[in-house]
């Protein structure tokens, strides 16, 4: 009987915490349903290990030291995070030199070019009106732009804004819901009370439409303005899994033989419960930073991100769409790499997910 | 007791063998196919119950005695789960011959599982009541005289003011009150084969002797076949009559109750009695099996106690021991059977 | 489950106050002279300006603001404008030191003198026409895609419901939906058959059409069917995972096991036992998600022209007007809010197992 009400106690914190996790803003969220199934799971991990076979031989939850190794043995051999780690990593050496890609294909030698030797389409800011929205051919993969520059190097440029952008307020984010997430997780009682509230109150305003007024506000925006009002709406999701992670190792008996042994709490938050809570937020961090890239775009699409000239996929977009319907082109490959890119981090967390999650392994 | 009408001389319209027993598992295996290899969780076990007898299937955990129930009842889930060879025959009809739809009749009807834990088992969104009475209404009972009988079977197995029970959903029942619900729900159609998979596993020290004891009970009152698969060689004592002791999805030794407790004829039995205390045989210390009990994906070549035997000898390691008769009444798979017999 | 109400309903009212305070904040930091904007090229009078310019509170501390913004300090100098003609013509000087924000149900007005209740009114029943349909379109088709991937895990239907979602989760709404307007382009531009082809008439101007047809006619449906695809793409492909991992974790539950061997057939295990232990989470998924899609229409109704609330939104930050940017957040936050009590409740009545005291 003992047994059963702890069981519900827990049901009603976990289900607490899940509802008011699923609504991510406007810009949506594609970890809040996993998260109410990863708290689903963990919640009922002991009753699916029974239902297993109730022998311990098959796929039994190894120990956490082995968990990371194990997630990389699986990890090497499946298909889902090859293909998207390769894909991060092209989008990666984009970011890192864009030069490299814009020369693809080797474009031809155009006498017109002033600068000569035809290299002078490899600048992102090259323009020949003459060839405004020119359609994709041999030499010009995607085409031209209205202002008439090569496609091709504009959309490898757009990679360097997408990716600093994704990985900072993915990676600040990550830094403010570790630190708060813990604390409210670990202390407990009104610490816990009050950041939670905090958090709450940072969760409900969409995260569009904050950012839609905040930046409008915001002069001059550059990535690192847009990054830093992405964060400040953007950690309260985060925060949550944090602390929710940390409350159920928290309660778990290692940590409480540590505490019989005298290990003091910064001890036993860094040692103990930070690095065994690290599996979900490792896996949400991921995502964010494709949630990100997507909202970024989404805000230079709407003329409140990032400004001319920054070469963004969300401005190329949002430059291109009264062309709609005479030249598609102009918004399709700038689309696909956003897309390409949002895919494979979303991609990669859901390997991630799959490997961390001994239950589904 | 129930308006189907359930003929006793057919199994899901099947005429059945007047002489065959009544529930007869020959060369069972099981296995599952997991990303990690091959499973072998049931290795060719066999053997037979009787109408009124209980049979205590006892092995730890890993030995497969839980699949065992599972693919007796054909509720293995397959995939990873696998009947690779084997029958089952109740009263002569071979299940694994039926078609899904067949096999469905004879479910709940002629044979109900108990299982281990009934806060899982039990769904958590219906009430107790509402789930007993299910098992009579899809079989075209009313709704108030399934209700009727639910409560009159809830009452049977002890539920004290049935009647306000009925609509307590299960998280509201205590331990041993689930599992007693889990009882009357494995009674509601008067099957021939109970089949209890670890009934007090869950429970409280104090629940467990009660449990069991109604199970008794209602078994003489029911007058079915009962599987009581446990670990726990303390409950196998009080009610079985006889005993499977199973090891890596074998049966190694299968004995009338008495006799087993006096003398076992196999090194893994003998194991199993040292390692518990008992009232008889005070001060005498407790041995331990030693090692661990065999990893099912790779069972030792030859006989897979081996690793833990005290008499392994080569052949041990090379041929797999015979299960036979190797004193009357007295079945044993260790090559060192009949030694083991004359030094009793 | 009263007294857990009335405590979550207490929970509600500082993360309301909080969070619209911030935004209140954000939104009446907006740069630039709104009453210049409002006066354009024509020259204003500074005594005009000045008195405009203490009508709205424009300097006032900001927390003062927000105060008379709430209705909780006293107006001391309201806008003529709350005054009808006929009063007006009668010389009725405006009432001071009332009460009159947003406790009081008023959200004030923009620099046109329009309530913003006016404009709530105008295009909440656009947007939640969008809404509705969205979610109609992403909760069918979403379950039936989950539970199809989930009874067959591993099969190529899983496969490709795995995949697929991924994908269109990846995909920003706004390349979505030009990418289905593309596609439409394409289309009346083929060769297909007149008729077929006249179907899609006004699909990609809809709101030039009929933006206040009633809701489930034959002209609103035509009118949003286009843009409630692409608002529900996300979510339908959030249902669809969510159905078909609570599926798959549910369907090696003991429970389906015993209803299996209770002789159940395969149809009632599935329906009674299986799936309605597993839509469990779905449900409250699409409840909050209710609450969602008001507040993630923007984009859609930007690249369809719905003149709903998300581009009414934009349209005020883009005309510094703050009353309204910040009358429809606060309405979005409170419907978000009032979903999640809603779910709350109904997750209750789901679940038998949590009960509040």
């Amino acid at each position: 009987m003992t047994d059963t009400d702890s069981e519900r106690v827990k049901d009603k914190t976990g289900r607490a915490r899940n509802t008011r996790a699923g609504g991510g803003g406007g810009s949506g969220d594609p970890a809040a349903p996993s998260l109410t199934t990863e708290e689903r799971k963990r919640r009922d991990r002991h009753t699916i290990e029974k239902a297993e076979l109730s022998d311990r031989e098959i796929g039994g939850i190894g120990e956490e030291s082995s968990l990371w190794s194990d997630a990389w043995d699986s990890l090497k051999r499946k298909p889902i995070f090859l293909v998207s780690a390769f894909l991060i990593a092209v989008f990666v050496a984009m970011a890192v030199a864009p030069g490299v890609f814009a020369s693809i294909p080797p474009l031809f030698v155009d006498q017109t070019c002033p600068e000569g030797e035809g290299g002078c389409w490899q600048n992102p800011q090259y323009a020949e009106l003459g060839r405004s929205a020119e359609s994709p051919s041999s030499e010009h993969w995607f085409g031209h732009d209205v202002q008439g520059r090569d496609q091709v190097t504009r959309v490898v440029y757009g990679a360097r804004n997408s990716l600093t952008i994704g990985l900072l307020v993915a990676g600040s984010a990550t830094v403010i819901a570790l630190l708060l997430g813990s604390m409210a997780g670990y202390f407990g009682r009104w610490a816990d009370a009050l950041l939670s509230r905090i958090t709450d109150i940072w969760f409900v305003i969409p995260l569009l439409l904050a950012g839609i007024a905040f930046l409008n506000i915001v002069p001059r925006r550059g990535p690192l303005q847009v990054a830093a009002v992405l964060t400040a709406f953007g950690w309260a999701s985060m925060m949550r899994i944090v602390r929710s992670s940390v409350i159920s190792e928290k309660n778990q008996e290692y940590v409480q033989a540590a505490r019989a042994l005298g290990a003091g709490p910064i001890r036993i938050m860094f040692r103990h419960i930070l690095p065994n809570s690290l599996a979900p937020v490792l896996v949400f961090t991921t995502i964010t930073i494709g949630v990100i890239i997507g909202a970024e775009a989404t805000l230079s699409f709407l003329g409140v991100g990032l400004q001319l000239p920054a070469i963004s996929w969300g401005l190329m977009v949002s430059e291109a769409q009264r062309r709609v319907q005479t030249s598609p082109h102009l918004l399709l490959y700038p689309g696909f790499f956003v897309s390409a890119t949002v895919f494979a981090f979303i991609l990669m967390g859901d390997a991630l997910r799959d490997a961390l999650d001994p239950r589904l392994r | 007791m129930t308006t189907e009408t359930k003929s006793r001389d057919t199994v899901a319209g099947k005429p059945i063998d007047p002489d065959a027993p009544l529930l007869d598992v020959d060369n069972l295996s099981v296995e599952f196919r997991t990303d990690k290899g091959v499973v072998n969780a049931v290795n060719g076990l066999s053997y037979e119950l009787e109408a009124g007898e209980t049979l205590a299937i006892l092995g730890e955990s890993g030995s497969g005695k839980s699949v065992n129930a599972q693919a007796v009842m054909g509720i293995v889930d397959s995939p990873p789960g696998f009947i690779t060879s084997g029958s089952v025959r109740l009263k002569g009809v071979d299940l694994f011959d039926l078609k899904e739809k067949e096999r469905r009749q004879v479910r709940g009807s002629r044979m109900s599982l108990i299982f281990q834990d009934a806060l899982t088992a039990l769904n958590p969104v219906y009430t107790v009541g509402w789930q007993i009475s299910e098992m009579l209404r899809v079989r075209g009972v009313s709704k108030t005289d399934a209700k009727e009988k639910a409560i009159e079977l809830l009452e049977q197995v002890g539920i004290p003011s049935a009647g306000d029970r009925y609509d307590n959903y299960p998280h509201e029942f205590s331990g041993g009150m689930r599992q007693r619900a889990m009882i009357a729900m494995s009674l509601a159609l008067d099957p021939d084969v109970v089949i209890a998979d670890e009934p007090t596993t869950a429970l409280d020290v104090t629940v467990q002797a009660q449990v069991m004891e109604l199970l008794a009970e209602l078994q003489k009152e029911y007058k079915m076949g009962m599987i009581l698969i446990t670990h726990d060689l303390g409950v196998v004592a009080d009610v079985a009559d006889r005993v499977v002791v199973m090891y890596a999805g074998k049966e190694v030794e299968q004995a009338e109750i008495f006799s087993l407790y006096k003398k076992p004829f196999h090194p893994y039995t003998e194991g199993l009695m040292h390692s518990i205390p008992r009232a008889d045989q005070k001060g005498i210390r407790l041995e331990p099996i030693v090692g661990q009990p065999p990893d099912l994906a790779a069972i030792p070549p030859g006989c897979s106690f081996n690793p833990r035997c005290p008499y392994a000898q080569d052949v041990c390691l090379e041929e797999v021991p015979a299960f036979r008769e190797v004193a009357p009444g007295r079945f044993s798979a260790c090559h060192f059977a009949e030694e083991l017999v004359n030094r009793a | 489950m009263g007294r857990y109400l009335i405590r979550r309903v207490l929970q509600f009212i500082p993360v309301f106050f909080g969070a619209t305070f911030i935004v209140f904040m954000m939104v009446f930091l907006l740069p630039g002279d709104p009453i210049r904007a409002l006066a354009g090229e024509r020259p204003m009078a500074p005594a005009v300006q000045a008195q405009l310019r203490d009508e709205y509170d424009l300097d006032d501390p900001a927390l003062i603001r927000y105060g008379k913004w709430l209705g909780v300090l006293p107006d001391d100098d309201p806008n003529p404008r709350v005054l009808t003609e006929e009063q007006r013509a009668a010389g009725v000087e405006p009432p001071t030191g009332t009460f009159n924000g947003l406790l009081q149900g008023n959200f004030g007005e923009n620099f046109r003198g329009d309530p913003v209740s006016d404009i709530l009114g105008r295009t909440i029943p656009r947007t939640a026409t969008l809404a509705v349909y969205a979610f109609t379109f992403e909760a069918i088709l979403g379950v039936i895609a989950g539970v199809f991937a989930g009874l067959r895990k591993d099969s190529f239907v899983d496969n490709l419901v795995r995949v697929s979602t991924i994908m269109v989760i990846s995909i920003p709404i706004f390349v979505i939906g030009f990418g289905v307007q593309i596609l439409i382009i394409a289309f009346i531009q083929s060769d297909a058959p007149g008729w077929l082809r006249s179907l899609t008439d006004g699909w990609l101007n809809i709101s030039w059409r009929d933006p206040d047809a009633p809701i489930f006619s034959l002209a609103s449906i035509k009118a949003f069917f286009i843009p409630a695809i692409v608002l529900g793409s996300l979510s339908l492909a959030y249902i669809a995972r969510l159905t078909r991992t609570s599926l798959i974790e549910n369907l090696r539950a003991d429970f389906v096991r015993t209803a299996t061997a209770k002789g159940l057939t395969r149809s009632r295990t599935v329906v009674r036992h299986l799936l309605r232990n597993s839509l469990i989470p779905v449900v409250t998924f699409l409840g909050i998600d209710l609450g969602n899609l008001m507040g993630g229409a923007i984009v859609t109704e930007t690249i369809f022209n719905v003149t709903g609330l998300g581009w009414e939104v934009l349209n005020g930050i883009r005309g510094q007007e703050g009353t309204v940017v910040l009358g429809i957040i606060t309405f979005l936050i409170f419907i978000f809010l009032v979903a999640n009590l809603v779910v709350d409740i109904l997750y209750a009545y789901l679940d038998p197992r949590i009960r509040y005291d």
